[in-house]
C-alpha cells in the first residue's frame, strides 16, 4: 500500500505519548547508569583494595621474613647463629617472584592470573622451605587458592598456626622440627 | 459521563475540573515515576559494570606499597620473635645479656601483637570520593555507616582512631596538617623504626 508522506505529520502529539514509557524509562535509566558508573567506581577500587591487600600482605610477609633471615645470615660471624641453617635461605631473593600489579581490562582477569596462582603456590612452597631450613611454623593465610589441592593434606600441622598470630618460633628438639616441618614441603612445587 | 453533569453548577464544576486536574496529574506523576524508576534500575548495574574494572586497577596500583610494607613489617618481626625465642631457649646469651634479651623478647612480642592488629583500612588509602559520595546520599548518618556499601562501622571508627594519634603527634612536633596518604606513610614509617630498633638491639 502507497503512503502518501506528504499528509503524514510527524510532530503529531500523539505520538509523543505513545512514547510516553520509553521516554521516562529511557531518562531513569541514563539516570541510573550515571549513578552506576559512580558506585561501580567506588566498589571496584574496594574491591581492588581487598584483593591487593589479600595478595601482596602476604608476600609482603614472605619477603619480610626472607629479609630477616638473610640479614641473619650475613650477621652470622659472631657464632650465635646455626649457619647451616641459615646459608641456605640465601639463594632466595627478597622478592623471589613478582605477581602482576594490575588487572587486564580486556580479559577480565589479573594479567597473568593464570599463573598468578601457580606463583603463589611456589613462592609459599618456597617459603614452607625456608621455615623449615631455620626450623620455625611457617604463617600460611588460609584460603580457597589452587595449592589447596596440593598441600591439603599437608596443611594440618600448618592450620593451627596460619596468621600473623600463629605461633612462630623454633622447636626445642630436632625430632619436633622434623615433625613439624618436614612433612609440609613438596620439593616439585619449588621448581628453583 | 455522568447523569448528574447536565445540572451540575459552574461553581461545582470548576471545583470537580480541579479535582479532575489533580487527580490526572497524581496519575502522569505515577506512571512517569514508574517508567523512570524500571529505567533507573535497570541502568545501575550497566553503569557499574563500565567502571568496576577502572576503579579495581586504580585502588589495585595504591595498595600494594602499603600492602607489601605492612607485610614485611609483620614478616620481619615474626622472624625476630622466633629468633629471640630460640635464642632464649638454647641460653645462648653473651655477657649476661638473659634479661635483656628476655625485655627485647617481650617488646617483639608486643610489636608483633600491635602489628597483628592493624587493619587493611588503617594503611590503605582512602577513597574520599566515595566517603564524599555517601555522605551526600546519606546525610543523616553522618559519615558512612552503611556496611554493604563500604567499609562499614568497624572501618570508620578504626580510621578516626588512627587519626587521631596521628594529630596527637603532629600536635607535640609542630607540623603542619597532613592527609591520609601522609599520616598512613608516617604510621607504617613509626613501624619501620621501631621494628629496626628492635633489630639492631637484636645484633642485626
Amino acid at each position: 500500500m502507497d503512503v502518501d508522506m506528504d499528509n503524514v505529520d510527524l510532530f503529531d502529539p500523539v505520538d509523543s505519548l505513545n512514547d510516553l514509557e520509553s521516554t521516562y524509562y529511557e531518562k531513569g535509566y541514563q539516570e541510573g547508569f550515571d549513578h552506576g558508573k559512580l558506585h561501580g567506581l567506588f566498589e571496584g577500587r574496594e574491591l581492588g583494595q581487598e584483593k591487593c591487600f589479600d595478595w601482596w600482605e602476604e608476600l609482603g610477609f614472605i619477603e619480610g621474613q626472607a629479609m630477616f633471615w638473610k640479614r641473619l645470615s650475613d650477621a652470622q660471624g659472631d657464632g650465635r647463629i646455626d649457619s647451616k641453617k641459615i646459608t641456605s635461605t640465601t639463594d632466595i631473593p627478597p622478592t623471589p617472584i613478582t605477581p602482576p600489579t594490575e588487572m587486564d581490562e580486556s580479559a577480565d582477569t589479573a594479567v597473568g592470573e593464570g599463573d598468578l596462582a601457580g606463583l603463589m603456590t611456589r613462592i609459599r612452597a618456597k617459603y614452607r622451605l625456608v621455615c623449615s631450613l631455620v626450623g620455625v611454623k611457617p604463617r600460611l593465610a588460609v584460603k580457597n587458592t589452587v595449592e589447596g589441592d596440593v598441600m591439603a593434606d599437608n596443611n594440618a600441622a600448618v592450620d593451627s598456626s596460619s596468621g600473623i598470630e600463629g605461633v612462630s618460633m623454633l622447636p626445642s628438639s630436632n625430632a619436633d622440627r622434623n615433625q613439624d616441618a618436614g612433612p609440609q614441603i613438596d620439593s616439585r612445587l619449588l621448581q628453583f | 459521563m455522568d447523569d448528574a453533569d447536565w445540572d451540575t453548577s459552574p461553581a461545582d464544576a470548576a471545583t470537580a475540573t480541579d479535582t479532575y486536574a489533580r487527580h490526572a496529574h497524581t496519575q502522569w506523576e505515577r506512571l512517569t515515576t514508574t517508567y523512570a524508576d524500571a529505567g533507573y534500575r535497570e541502568g545501575i548495574t550497566p553503569g557499574k559494570l563500565t567502571t568496576l574494572q577502572r576503579g579495581f586497577d586504580e585502588a589495585y596500583a595504591a595498595s600494594v606499597v602499603p600492602s607489601r610494607r605492612l607485610g614485611q613489617l609483620r614478616g620481619r618481626v615474626a622472624a625476630l620473635v622466633a629468633f629471640l625465642q630460640s635464642r632464649q631457649q638454647q641460653g645462648d646469651t653473651t655477657n649476661g645479656a638473659g634479661d635483656a634479651d628476655a625485655l627485647l623478647l617481650q617488646r617483639a612480642k608486643e610489636a608483633k601483637r600491635l602489628l597483628a592488629r592493624v587493619r587493611p583500612e588503617t594503611v590503605l588509602p582512602v577513597d574520599e570520593e566515595a566517603l564524599a559520595h555517601a555522605a551526600a546520599e546519606h546525610p543523616a548518618d553522618g559519615v558512612v555507616v552503611d556496611k554493604d556499601e563500604w567499609r562499614g562501622e568497624e572501618g570508620v571508627r578504626e580510621r578516626r582512631e588512627m587519626a587521631d594519634v596521628v594529630q596527637k603527634l603532629e600536635d607535640l612536633g609542630g607540623q603542619e596538617k597532613t592527609t591520609n596518604e601522609e599520616r598512613e606513610q608516617q604510621l607504617l614509617d613509626s613501624w619501620e623504626r621501631t621494628v629496626s630498633l628492635l633489630e639492631r638491639e637484636a645484633g642485626l
